[in-house]
């Protein structure tokens, strides 16, 4: 497709909030723009990946003039659509798709003021604030091998000895006494949770329960360390990080009174990346199905209550 | 004053409550009813590792607790994608 002939559709922006941050999610099933032919790209299932830094570090070729680039260099639909639904994105399809921006050149320029400036400082913004919560937690030792290693190591409630590595899932190591990798595990709390708050939720849980941990999480496969090699620009993340905490000043924030703060943001579903089979083996109620089954119920009794009242309202009318 | 740090997903979200105040400590007792209906694991927030339990029961005397949503299992070994 000629960048000449795509229309043009002028909307607002949609205003940035922390829905934001699980909008990434939405990118999933999305698609890429050739910046060289302007050609739409599906995003296949190598490329796809819920968590961004991820996503945009991996490599993607143009079927039509083989361009190869980082996915980050390409055009992204996804980014002009945070207010949508991923249905209602998939739904437009490859003929519907309408570019909001002029006629100017489809160009990485263009992706990265609409999509890093928007959504990349208030991405960073909250991994910063979760990893100063991690950091808080940790003694003077684990920290030190945290900021020099990306990893520290931690016992279990049972014995047990493991490293965690910083990354937001697949990054559990079960170490042996002389602190060698024996398995991987998995085990963490969901996408939208940032890279800090996943380490210390997975820190609090194998600290203090082992043997839910060893129930629940899920032996990796054995090339899992190569996983990890994708989070090798660790560091200079968490120097990011501790730029913005030094910044901001997010090291000194009081803590709010908890009568009359709005717990709204609590309102997220906490469950969304867990699916019915995992929810059953942690021992999470199928909420939604009964939230379906709840509101028929509820729809079928007002239709019989306003039923029952028009017969009574006909049968007081005198004929 | 007591606290409770809530992970949230964007950092740590810290609410303090007065646990002499009876006002206070009943809607503290709800926040922490709720959010256990939620899903989310309680443990007692401290630096020190052999202090750090799971509580399950509202108690105003425990004046530090850490609110995190529940863990669940991720990649396997038969499953090429987490999730």
């Amino acid at each position: 497709m000629p960048v000449d002939t795509l229309e043009v559709e002028e909307e607002e922006v949609p205003a940035t909030s922390d829905a934001a941050g699980t909008m990434l999610l939405y990118m999933l099933s999305l698609e890429a723009v050739c910046p060289h032919c302007a050609r739409i790209v599906p995003i296949t299932a190598p490329e796809r990946h819920n968590y961004a830094p991820l996503m945009y570090s991996m490599y993607i070729t143009c079927k039509r003039c083989q361009f190869t680039a980082l996915l980050s260099d390409f055009f992204m639909v996804g980014a002009d659509m945070f207010s949508r639904r991923p249905d209602d994105v998939v739904r437009h399809g490859r003929q519907k798709v309408r570019f909001k921006h002029t006629k100017k050149r489809l160009n990485t320029k263009w992706a990265e003021d609409r999509y890093f400036r928007r959504y990349w400082q208030l991405h960073k913004m909250r991994e910063a604030q979760g990893m100063l919560a991690f950091l808080e937690h940790l003694s003077n030792r684990q920290k030190r091998s945290f900021l020099d290693h990306g990893h520290l190591d931690i016992k279990g409630s049972e014995g047990g000895k493991y490293r965690l590595y910083f990354a937001r899932h697949s990054n559990i190591a079960q170490v042996d006494a002389n602190g060698m990798p024996l398995r991987g595990w998995c085990y963490h709390a969901g996408d939208f949770m940032s890279v800090g708050d996943n380490l210390l939720t997975q820190m609090f849980a194998i600290e203090t329960n082992e043997r839910a941990f060893f129930q629940q999480a899920n032996v990796q496969r054995e090339d899992w360390m190569d996983g990890l090699g994708s989070y090798s620009n660790w560091k200079s993340a968490l120097k990011d990080y501790q730029k913005i905490i030094k910044k901001h000043r997010l090291d000194q924030r009081e803590t709010q009174p908890l009568l009359g703060t709005s717990l709204i943001v609590l309102d997220m579903d906490l469950d969304d990346s867990t699916n019915y089979t995992t929810r059953k083996k942690v021992g999470l109620p199928a909420k939604r199905t009964a939230t379906r089954r709840t509101a028929a119920k509820t729809a079928k009794v007002a239709r019989a209550t306003t039923k029952v009242a028009r017969t009574k309202t006909a049968a007081k009318t005198p004929a | 004053m007591a606290t409770y740090t809530v992970l949230a997903g964007s950092g740590d979200l810290k609410l303090s409550y007065d646990p002499a105040n009876k006002d206070q400590v009943a809607a503290a007792k709800k926040v922490f009813n709720d959010l256990v209906k939620k899903g989310m694991k309680v443990y007692v927030d401290t630096k020190s590792k052999s202090r750090r339990k799971e509580v399950t029961e509202f108690s105003p005397t425990q004046t530090k607790l850490v609110f995190v949503p529940q863990l669940t299992g991720g990649m396997s070994k038969t499953k090429t994608t987490c999730r």
